[in-house]
């Protein structure tokens, strides 16, 4: 079948207050074409794709044709009106309602004047059961639902419009192995019928997979674009970046492992023994040393997560003994463990993390603000500006100047940021909790890096994190969990990804 | 020519993207308005008569402000007023006077205590919380006074009825004296202490506040437990003013606590706003109602234009943001 071209941008562009976010950007849409977009944070994707479904209205002069007719989309409705559909990047499901309301929501299936539920909880089962999604039935609360599961009803929700455009802004990030592979089955099936898919994604190897065309942006600019079998994975990197990186393969050579392996030597800074946290995690015991990274693995849902905030004392253990430095603690508050030289970098940096009203200056220094004072009472601004200013620099956070609200920098540089939070308390035990979730390469890179350096300074890490590249580049040991439990334990350099899952899916057990 | 006249549109913007030169602004435009309707407006003594007629309001929405901007809301600041000023009426009848204020200080921390705890360590929204709490605490100062008024005439009234002898023929009411310094240590507090600080962070991201190890229930529970204890200030002032306490003292005064600290710009989802823009909230407010009488307004269009001003100056705000993101 002839590829029709069904939305294309001529020369859009996107000014916000003090950034150019988009700068003439040209990009044509075909049916039954995957359309991947690439760029770092903050090169102007999801402003771009905001604008394709009306969330944002583009600059004077921007010009979007819809099957060679102009148009203008003021609302969501409106590009939905063109058969536009999109899964943003945050959940926007009501956490109130049932799957089948939330998938109907505002196109009600009606029955005279009233709603119709029969029909809707019908025709969602009938769209779960094409997706093989038999474990979601339509008339759960979404609130019951984990965060992947509500991304696949989000899915379907956009399905349920049969759009001929389905943008997808990095639908992948919070999905698991299997879930992935079921939304990879569903873009197949679209492409099938002739729908035209944007799929924006930091995981390349995905893209490879699944798309036809791929376009890059830098900085709001448009780059280019490329057929997949044209081009490989580093001349991508090197076009996002626009300068080469260096090869991220991990280093087995013996200088490394000998490095590694001789933190095990060092002396025990923290010690875990018999945590427990009633239906999340059992029975889990370990030891770190000083300058050690220990990543964890496992399975959403492994319980790493909970135990990190036991440990850190956001949850309540339910039994277990903590050792720092040889000395039995209990932190009832993260406000003891801040005390104590330990700092925690959660999951989830928007819900978690940042203070968005606030200015980048102010999250640096939210978790050090009692360590400024300059007398009894008062907190000393010099302070807070040498000690905002120091991280920025430092950390390389691009920011216009530190008193510009957080939430306009892009997520990497919101990242740095909160890096530059918890190392403002001086700690000797940092706990990273998915430390570059949804953050571009160019930022990967420079996160690794400092990681790397601050272990070699001789501060211990505990890495949590879904991405087993990651662990397996920056870990000296592995400690692998399945359902709350330690299933596995590996050493550097002995790490692979095969006998990690084994253990995460709790087919091994060591 | 033209870059000139681009400075000036940046610089405009950023006056109004700073909320309280904003505010400020439209308190100059009110204040010019009626001046050049009525030369009696600016005169020193309707001055303070306004600053006098807000005093009681101000006072409280210092406390207020800081329970919206850690996302609470406290409604019973109109009932913990009658119950201090009953309190301190009543025990004057058996005690030392200034002992009675003292008690009936207390009163207002106690309840100010009590919100916090029912709302942060049991859970009850804070707006179903300080409901009921209004309303046990509007039912113990009926209880105190069988809903008769007591009589507060003795030395301790000076606090809220006294006047200081200014130069000329003057006299500066006591309870402006209190607002004045309550808004100074006010702003002191919320722009120069870890405290102040702590409390726009729990506002503005309770989690990432608790994670940067600050204490967030503590830092709650102050701020419930300040709007309390000034409430009760508001209270003893009260019944010092109107040398007479009833349970129905301040009855719906609530609403007008509230309304200043909106119109002074603190946002009710939490984390912003500013104790300047609070008592420019209440200015504006005073000046209005002032208005009212100086220019023969019938007096019966004056919660309408009180209320038409909430919805205009939230609206402004609201319309701010929003093109701020768009």
């Amino acid at each position: 079948m002839d590829k029709q071209i069904i939305l294309e941008t001529r020369n859009v562009r996107k000014t916000f207050p003090g950034v150019t976010a988009l700068d003439g950007i040209n990009l044509v849409f075909k049916s039954g074409e995957v359309h991947a977009i690439i760029g770092e944070n903050g090169a102007g994707k999801s402003t771009l794709m905001n604008i394709l479904s009306g969330v944002y209205a583009p600059d004077a002069g921007s010009e979007i044709f819809h099957k060679g007719e102009r148009v203008e989309f003021h609302s969501t409705a409106d590009a939905a009106k063109h058969k536009i559909a999109m899964i943003h990047q945050e959940n926007s499901l009501v956490q109130h309602l049932t799957v089948y309301e939330n998938v109907f929501l505002g196109h009600f299936i009606k029955k005279g004047s009233f709603v119709d539920k029969k029909a809707m909880s019908a025709a969602t089962e009938e769209l779960l059961k094409k997706m093989h999604i038999d474990w979601i039935k339509p008339g759960m609360y979404v609130k019951n639902l984990s965060s992947s599961e509500q991304q696949l009803v989000e899915i379907i929700k956009a399905l349920s419009l049969d759009p001929e455009v389905m943008i997808l802004d990095e639908p992948t990030a919070s999905l698991t192995v299997k879930e992935t592979e079921i939304l990879m089955n569903i873009i197949r099936e679209l492409k099938e019928k002739n729908t035209a898919v944007v799929f924006i994604s930091h995981h390349l190897e995905e893209l490879f997979e699944i798309g036809d065309v791929i376009s890059v942006l830098r900085d709001g600019q448009y780059i280019g674009t490329y057929n997949l079998e044209e081009i490989d994975i580093p001349g991508l990197i090197s076009l996002m970046v626009g300068r080469e990186l260096k090869n991220n393969a991990q280093q087995k050579t013996e200088e490394e492992t000998e490095k590694r392996r001789k933190t095990k030597e060092n002396d025990v800074v923290l010690e875990v023994e018999d945590f427990c946290l009633k239906g999340k995690v059992s029975h889990v015991s370990f030891q770190l040393h000083r300058g050690e990274i220990l990543g964890f693995a496992g399975l959403v849902g492994a319980g790493r997560t909970e135990l990190m905030e036991c440990i850190y004392g956001y949850n309540r253990a339910s039994s277990g003994t903590l050792r720092v430095k040889g000395q039995k603690m209990r932190f009832k508050t993260p406000k003891n463990a801040v005390k104590n030289g330990i700092g925690m970098l959660s999951e989830d940096r928007k819900l978690n993390g940042i203070l968005p009203l606030h200015s980048v200056q102010d999250n640096i220094n939210a978790a050090v603000w009692p360590r400024m004072k300059r007398n009894l009472l008062f907190v000393s601004k010099t302070k807070e500006r040498r000690n905002s200013a120091g991280f920025i620099e430092r950390l390389n956070v691009k920011t216009p100047t530190p008193g510009v609200k957080i939430r306009t920098l892009s997520g990497g540089n919101q990242q740095k940021a909160l890096f530059g939070r918890i190392l403002s308390i001086h700690p000797e035990v940092l706990i990273l909790d998915e430390p570059t979730h949804g953050i571009d390469v160019g930022a990967k890179q420079e996160i690794y890096n400092m990681i790397h350096t601050l272990a070699d300074e001789g501060i211990s890490v505990l890495l949590v994190s879904s991405e087993l590249p990651e662990l397996i580049t920056l870990s000296h040991r592995i400690i692998v969990m399945c359902e709350g439990r330690v299933t596995g334990q590996l050493e550097f350099p002995e790490f692979n990804q095969e006998d990690i899952l084994s253990f995460a899916s709790g087919t091994a057990e060591a | 020519m033209k870059e000139n006249r681009n400075i000036l549109k940046e610089r405009l913007g950023a006056v109004m993207k700073n909320q309280e030169l904003g505010i400020f602004l439209i308190f100059l435009v009110l204040c010019l308005c009626i001046q050049i309707l009525t030369p009696k407006f600016l005169k020193p003594a309707n001055i303070i008569n306004i600053l006098r007629q807000i005093s009681n309001v101000g006072i409280m929405a210092v406390g207020e402000a800081m329970v919206i901007i850690i996302a609470g809301i406290d409604l019973s600041v109109s009932a913990v007023l009658s119950l201090s000023a009953c309190t301190a009426a009543y025990l004057a009848q058996y005690m030392n006077p200034w002992l009675a204020v003292l008690a009936a200080l207390l009163t207002g921390v106690l309840i100010g205590c009590l919100n916090g705890f029912l709302s942060v360590k049991i859970g009850i929204a804070p707006f179903i919380a300080t409901l009921g709490t209004q309303m046990m605490t509007k039912g113990l100062a009926f209880m105190i006074t069988s809903g008769i008024p007591i009589k507060f005439t003795n030395e301790a009234a000076v606090l809220g009825g006294g006047r200081i002898q200014l130069p000329g023929s003057l006299q500066l009411p006591v309870p402006i004296l209190f607002m004045l310094m309550i808004y100074i240590l006010g702003i002191v507090v919320m722009t120069q202490t870890v405290y102040g600080r702590n409390i726009y962070a729990v506002g503005d991201n309770e989690k990432s506040a608790k994670l940067s190890g600050i204490n967030a229930d503590r830092v709650k529970i102050i701020a419930y437990t300040v709007s309390g204890f000034l409430a009760a200030v508001a209270g003893v002032l009260y019944a010092g003013n109107l040398t007479t306490a009833e349970a129905s003292a301040g009855d719906g005064i609530e609403t007008n606590v509230i309304a200043a600290v909106v119109i002074g710009g603190v946002s009710m989802a939490g984390g912003e706003g500013s104790i300047i823009g609070i008592l420019m909230g209440a200015a504006i407010m005073g000046v209005v109602k002032n208005a009212f009488i100086l220019l023969n307004f019938p007096a019966t269009m004056q919660t309408f234009t009180i209320g038409l001003l909430i919805v205009l100056a939230v609206g402004f705000d609201c319309l701010n943001k929003k093109r701020a993101v768009k």
